[in-house]
């Protein structure tokens, strides 16, 4: 099974649906963290500062918790093995009751059938089945568990399309979730 | 229904809707008389409901399956919500194994839950709470009260569509009992309640929302018809829930719309507001809705579609002319020359293109009609009850317009046959009551004349409903070659 994108049900086309809503590009948003969303980010990157993942390192170095970049490596055994990429996190007001913006940051992309080429990943945590028990580990180890269980490097078949439309946060994008593990 | 009375329902629908908004959204004490308005469209075919109705029908659901299964109604709607208020499967899948429907619908975990101990850190603020503070599901995932209120409020904040919400817990199956949700303040115990309406409704083929903004109604749809009237005033597809388009299903409608949108070169030259006069070659310029079309310089009268001759147009002379139907073109032929195809479907549009203008200009009718009244009262010195008919003349053209609009549709695709040759009878014999019609409405105040205007809504009305009724989709050969 491979994402799909959800059509529109008025059928407008994609060009005139981003005109109605202009998207927003994540660096651009203002965002005050509530004090709940600091604390919870903290404890998020306290959480794998201490008990480290395989094939992950993150940037601590940033000096703002609204975003977070972490460093994967390609899985051990996986096809992706020794492949760098680089994943990054926004954090809006709201975390963790809103889910984070999270996406690949090009070129450090992996080719896979749930990521287009611009970053933006099809994973239904990060959208409709975000959960505010779920944080920054539980999201990294889905995204290696993604790359692990993947046996052929293949973009998405509609990636050309989606690049013509995409908004810029992936948020905005109505995405179709085919089966559980996408 | 006269037009005061009517005026008097816009208030109470509206009154009906405010309570909607409050606390008590669900229970309406007492729920506006159910009336039918007369439109053109045939509501008998229809039932309007309210919401607290609806509320009403889930309600004894849930208690006829609290006592047929004996669980809480908690049970009973996460297994209605998880298997599509389907009946038979709900109770099929009981009677083969009351453990394993409740686990499906996120009643019951998937392993026995420990239970937690105190203090218990809260898996989203990472805060430790005394028993007091935490919510404990089923499951045994638990969470402090704040967060978890603000997990749902949020979710439904955000316009949460889906009524079956699960357990926070990351992999957990479990979803919220409504007794939880319902527990919280409002708005969000009647928002919850709404989505589980919403999704009944949706779940439901005879059930259908009105689309008019803010309106209450919920329609039930007792036959086969697809155009309703919502009390509203909003008239609409009960399958497609776009404007109302029958004789035409609502598949062959959107090929053809993508059809044309596709052919704008065409559309260009048929939306052309001048045409010469068949006669004396004057220009001729339209800007009413009729098609009866008399040229000043030379006063013949010609039909605006097909530009013949207005005489042999129409019952009134008792000639039958089939400006309706396609000339130069052998219809009975299996496949059509690429020549043929392209007069054929001209024909349609041209027709099609033409009754829309009209269509456009009786909405035109219809806005001004109240000022129209006022005129007519004080030209005649009448009441209010006398100046009706003007209203019905113009309702009943717009339907007329819209029907003959979509009657060329479905002639475009309909195959050759004993089917379409009685189906053009009837749109011949609509399309001709109507252009009288729309002559008598577009008359000046002094000169109309009510007998007659009354006569002719009765006779279009009555060919309306055949033409609309005469059509049963499942019955209908459609053409493959164009
Ligand atoms: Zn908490
Ligand atoms: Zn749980
Ligand atoms: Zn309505
Ligand atoms: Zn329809």
């Amino acid at each position: 099974m491979h994402p799909k994108r959800r059509t529109r049900p008025d059928g407008q086309s994609g060009a005139d649906v981003r005109k109605s809503t202009p998207s927003q590009s994540p660096e651009k948003r203002v965002s005050a963290l509530t004090v709940q969303a600091r604390q919870r980010i903290m404890r998020d990157i306290q959480d794998i500062r201490k008990n480290p993942l395989q094939s992950c390192l993150p940037d601590f170095s940033a000096d703002s918790l609204e975003q977070f970049t972490v460093y994967l490596e390609g899985p051990k055994d996986s096809i992706y093995e020794e492949e760098k990429f680089t994943l990054r996190f926004h954090f809006l007001e709201c975390y963790p009751l809103d889910a984070p913006i999270v996406q690949f940051i090009p070129p450090m992309v992996p080719k896979h059938e749930h990521i287009y080429s611009n970053g933006h990943i099809c994973l239904s945590i990060l959208g409709d089945e975000w959960s505010p028990a779920l944080g920054i580990r539980s999201v990294v180890m889905s995204i290696l568990s993604m790359l692990s269980s993947s046996k052929e490097k293949k973009t998405p078949p509609d990636d050309d399309e989606y690049m013509l439309e995409a908004p810029s946060n992936p948020q905005e994008t109505q995405w179709d979730y085919h089966d559980a593990e996408c | 229904m006269d037009r005061d009375s009517e005026s008097e329902y816009e208030e109470e629908v509206e009154e009906e809707f405010e309570e909607e908004s409050g606390e008590e959204m669900m229970v309406d004490p007492s729920p506006p008389p159910f009336v039918v308005k007369d439109s053109g469209l045939d509501n008998e075919h229809f039932t309007f409901i309210n919401v607290a109705d609806i509320k009403t029908e889930i309600d004894n659901l849930l208690s006829e399956y609290e006592q047929m299964f004996q669980i809480p109604s908690d049970d009973v709607l996460r297994i209605l919500l998880q298997f599509q208020w389907k009946r038979d499967t709900v109770q099929n899948k009981w009677f083969d194994s009351p453990e394993r429907i409740l686990f499906e619908s996120g009643c019951t975990p998937a392993n026995p839950s420990t239970p937690p101990t105190y203090p218990y850190e809260c898996p989203i603020c990472y805060c430790s709470y005394e028993q007091n503070d935490i919510v404990l599901l089923n499951c045994g995932h638990g969470f402090c009260k704040y967060c978890f209120t603000a997990h749902l409020k949020q979710l439904l904040k955000k316009g949460q569509t889906n009524p079956q919400i699960r357990c926070p817990q990351e992999q957990c199956t479990i979803k919220l009992p409504s007794s939880l949700i319902k527990s919280f303040n409002e708005p969000y115990a009647s928002q919850y309640n709404t989505i589980v309406v919403t999704d009944y409704i949706g779940q439901r083929k005879n059930l259908r929302w009105c689309p008019g903004a803010n309106c209450p109604w919920v329609i039930r749809r007792d036959g086969l018809l697809r155009n309703v009237a919502c009390l509203c005033g909003t008239k609409f597809c009960f399958e497609c829930g776009g404007p109302p388009h029958m004789p035409v299903s609502c598949e062959l409608r959107r090929k053809w719309l993508e059809r044309i949108q596709a052919d704008t070169e065409n559309l260009d030259w048929i939306t052309a507001n001048t045409k010469q006069c068949p006669k004396c070659r004057n220009p001729i310029e339209k800007n009413e809705g009729c098609n009866h079309m008399t040229c000043r310089a030379c006063r013949h009268e010609f039909c605006w579609i097909c530009l013949g001759d207005w005489k042999t147009h129409g019952s009134s002379t008792g000639g039958y002319y089939s400006c309706n139907r396609p000339k130069n073109v052998d219809l009975e032929k299996k496949q059509m020359s690429a020549k043929a195809r392209i007069e054929y479907f001209t024909h349609y549009l041209d027709r099609y293109v033409s009754h829309q203008k009209s269509h456009e200009y009786a909405e035109k009718q219809k806005k001004n009609i109240l000022e129209k009244q006022e005129n007519y009262m004080r030209h005649f010195n009448c009441g209010r009850k006398v100046v009706e008919f003007l209203a019905d003349s113009v309702d009943l053209l717009v339907d007329c317009r819209n029907a003959l609009m979509n009657s060329y549709i479905l002639g475009f695709y309909l195959a050759p046959g004993v089917k379409k040759d009685l189906f053009e009878m009837q749109q011949q014999q609509l399309e001709a009551s109507t252009e009288r019609l729309s002559e008598l409405t577009e008359k000046k105040v002094p000169d109309t004349n009510r007998q007659e205007t009354l006569d002719f809504i009765g006779i279009t009305s009555k060919f309306l409903h055949s033409m609309l009724e005469g059509m049963v989709d499942s019955l209908l050969v459609v053409r493959t070659d164009l």
